[in-house]
């Protein structure tokens, strides 16, 4: 038998090998375990999420004092994120100025602000491409946006330390 | 639920899997995981190995869907999948000899022959056999290449090591084959 005839009978061989069935528990095993495992993560970002946001505010300050390249998008978001977090974090409301729209508006934001981190711990556990992380940082910079600016119309006494 | 049909996942059921649901995930393992499980069979001769291999392999999937671009076919993304994952459960089990090791088979294969002796020559019931007795390493590039039509490049980087990497092992492994066929 030559080797190519041997290789052509081999693969006749193979592809003749008998197909099996798979147990019929298997499937509600792994949604078992999907589950559970969802569970657990849920868990875990919500003790995380707080730590997380320290954490990348400390990345941050450690990004800019390194100098990071301005064309390095992420990092530039980053910078940019932090910037307006400490303006955030740095205005002063004075509760009885503001309106109930302007208090729901500050809620939902500050909600939304929380929901990204969490995707963003998400994104990075799970080791996501920089595009996508980078999406979530856009839309970070963009929420930490529309918070200074619903200070700045709703907050009546509001002011930038 | 039915297992093994070889079913085409469109585009919105992909999409439906992205978001999360359940339903669209329970199609795409109707679609493929017979494929999953005899994959992973034949390369470990072994059902309970099999069985986590599909296990594994559909947690991951699950995962990482929204990662999955459409750039190969859904099954050939799924086979990539289940082929790590083979390679990782059998690394576990400490199946996974040096590539030395040419001479002795690992783990317990114990797949069934094909057909019966009536209609199937006595040298490739020969060949099944001797496929058993592979290393396990030399069977999953055969395998890979030869069945599942891989090409030398995804098989190396499946075990981080260049395309030379997989054409040197398939190279060996069939020479052993031949030779323990002339003896």
């Amino acid at each position: 038998m030559t080797a190519r005839s041997q290789t052509s009978n081999l693969e006749n061989v193979l592809a003749r090998l008998p197909s099996e069935d798979l147990p019929d528990h298997l499937w509600s095993r792994i949604l078992e375990t999907h589950h559970a495992t969802r569970r657990l993560r849920r868990r875990r970002l919500g003790v995380g999420g707080g730590l997380f946001a320290v954490i990348v505010i400390s990345l941050a300050l450690v990004f800019r004092g390194a100098d990071v390249p301005a064309t390095d998008r992420l990092a530039e978001l980053q910078a940019r994120g932090q910037l307006l977090e400490e303006r955030a974090i740095n205005y002063t409301i004075a509760g009885s100025g503001l309106s109930p729209a302007a208090r729901i508006e500050l809620g939902e934001t500050r909600a939304a602000i929380l929901n990204l981190d969490q995707a963003l711990a998400l994104a990075y556990a799970e080791d996501r491409p920089d595009a996508e992380i980078t999406a979530l940082w856009e839309r970070r910079v963009e929420l930490l946006g529309r918070l200074l600016a619903t200070y700045a119309i709703h907050g009546d006494g509001a002011q930038a330390i | 639920m039915g297992q093994g049909s070889i079913t085409t996942i469109d585009e919105q059921t992909i999409r439906r899997a992205r978001r999360g649901e359940t339903e669209a995930f329970a199609e795409i393992y109707a679609a493929y995981a017979k494929r999953c499980f005899n994959l992973a069979l034949r390369i470990s001769g072994n059902r309970a190995v099999a069985e986590d291999v599909v296990h594994d392999a559909f947690i991951k999937v699950m995962q990482k869907i929204r990662t999955y671009r459409g750039e190969a076919s859904l099954w050939s993304w799924i086979r990539q999948i289940t082929a790590n994952t083979t390679i990782n459960v059998l690394a576990r089990r400490k199946w996974w000899r040096s590539l030395d090791a040419l001479t002795d088979a690992d783990g317990d294969w114990s797949m069934p022959e094909p057909g019966s002796s009536d209609d199937r020559g006595a040298a490739e019931h020969d060949l099944v056999t001797l496929l058993g007795r592979l290393p396990v390493q030399a069977r999953t590039v055969l395998i890979l290449h030869d069945m599942e039509g891989m090409t030398h490049k995804e098989i190396g980087a499946l075990f981080g090591q260049t395309e030379s990497f997989s054409k040197s092992v398939l190279f060996r492994a069939r020479k052993q084959l031949e030779s323990d066929l002339q003896t």
